[in-house]
């Protein structure tokens, strides 16, 4: 999974939001690092809602345009849940082998 | 309307029409919302459209291919290209058993091994294609182009026009593999007295390459030809496509 859609999907999680607050709650998460832009994020939206990740929940007008929230399905919580354990079991044999090597390293030193 | 407005609008139209009536005014609004211009925008747009388009076009292909009218097409070039190119191969195995007879001193196993191989996998894709056995046409035209294949670095002096005909088996053996068989293809009894005379010549160099040999499958073709086409002709006010 890329990291635009995990972070998409990380932000469905929290209740249905639309566009643009997908790119602020993103923003806000990444500490400023990922700001989606509109190209990428539609492209990420117009896929998760082909796959069945998620789905439309309500539409509104503002300002005379329209603003589509999304929400996470079950399928897409699944998805998400499969790629946060796979990504953790990375992260653990990273820091695993860090660890590892800063005690290497701190008695080669010694 | 501002000029970013319409400058996100020109961008916008590069999209595919069913993508910009489903997205196109959302995400105009978030273009405006967000603020942000200058050639990333530019750039994150184009590479969006570019990649809508081509994910529509490859959903059209997949949806063309499935489409079972594809698949009756790819029928009558399994069926006529594996008799078209049996009677090739039958052709060379011919002329390669006939040096055999001819000059018995003369070593060719190497030859009629690859063209036996060549006729039966053609052969086996013949069958497949009457009996509608989809493993039967795949696995025949894969051997009869192995064989094809083969042919060019063997014969590298003798006369052989290969290249179509690698192409031609390529071809045989794709359409072998999505082909789906009506319950009675149209005009199948011409198709198969073509294929009789086809091979028929391919068996030419065996010395019975005479004007009555050549007239008997020319004969055959007009034999079973001749009621179909006169039903045709006479029946200018059909009433049910039935026969061929």
């Amino acid at each position: 999974m890329r990291e635009p859609t995990f972070l998409v999907l990380t932000a469905l999680t929290g209740g249905p939001l639309h566009g643009y607050a997908v790119i602020e709650d993103i923003a806000g998460m990444t500490g400023g690092r990922v700001r989606l832009r509109a190209g990428t994020l539609y492209a990420a939206l117009d896929r998760l809602r082909a796959e069945g990740l998620i789905e439309v929940d309500r539409e509104e007008i503002v300002q005379s345009r329209l603003r589509r929230y999304y929400r996470l399905t079950g399928a897409g919580e699944q998805s998400l849940t499969a790629e946060t354990a796979r990504l953790r079991a990375q992260a653990t044999i990273a820091e695993r082998r860090l660890r590892a090597r800063r005690i290497q390293l701190g008695g080669a030193t010694a | 309307m501002t000029r970013s407005e319409s400058r996100f609008r020109r961008l916008l139209a590069l999209y595919p029409k069913g993508h910009r009536e489903e997205y196109g005014e959302e995400m105009l609004g978030v273009l405006l919302a967000d603020g942000r211009t200058g050639p990333g925008v530019t750039a994150d747009l184009v590479r969006g459209a570019l990649g809508a388009r081509f994910r529509q076009a490859s959903t059209s292909l997949r949806e063309a291919l499935r489409d079972e009218g594809w698949r009756h097409v790819a029928y009558p070039v399994h069926f006529f290209g594996s008799l078209l190119l049996l009677a090739v191969a039958v052709g060379r195995f011919a002329m390669a058993i006939l040096t055999m007879v001819r000059r018995p001193d003369y070593d060719i196993s190497p030859f009629y091994g690859v063209d036996l191989v060549g006729a039966l996998g053609w052969a086996v894709a013949v069958t497949g294609a009457v009996l509608g056995v989809r493993l039967l046409g795949v696995v025949g035209a894969a051997a009869g182009l192995a064989g094809e294949v083969v042919v060019p670095f063997r014969d590298a002096q003798v006369l052989n026009p290969s290249s179509w005909i690698i192409v031609a088996a390529t071809v045989v053996l794709i359409a072998a593999a999505v082909s789906v068989r009506r319950a009675a293809p149209r005009g199948w009894r011409f198709v198969t007295a073509a294929g009789v005379v086809l091979i028929a010549q391919g068996l030419a160099p065996f010395g019975l390459h005479v004007p009555m040999f050549g007239l008997v499958p020319v004969l055959a073709v007009i034999a079973v030809g001749a009621p179909g086409l006169g039903r045709r002709f006479r029946g200018l006010i059909p009433r049910t496509s039935k026969g061929a």
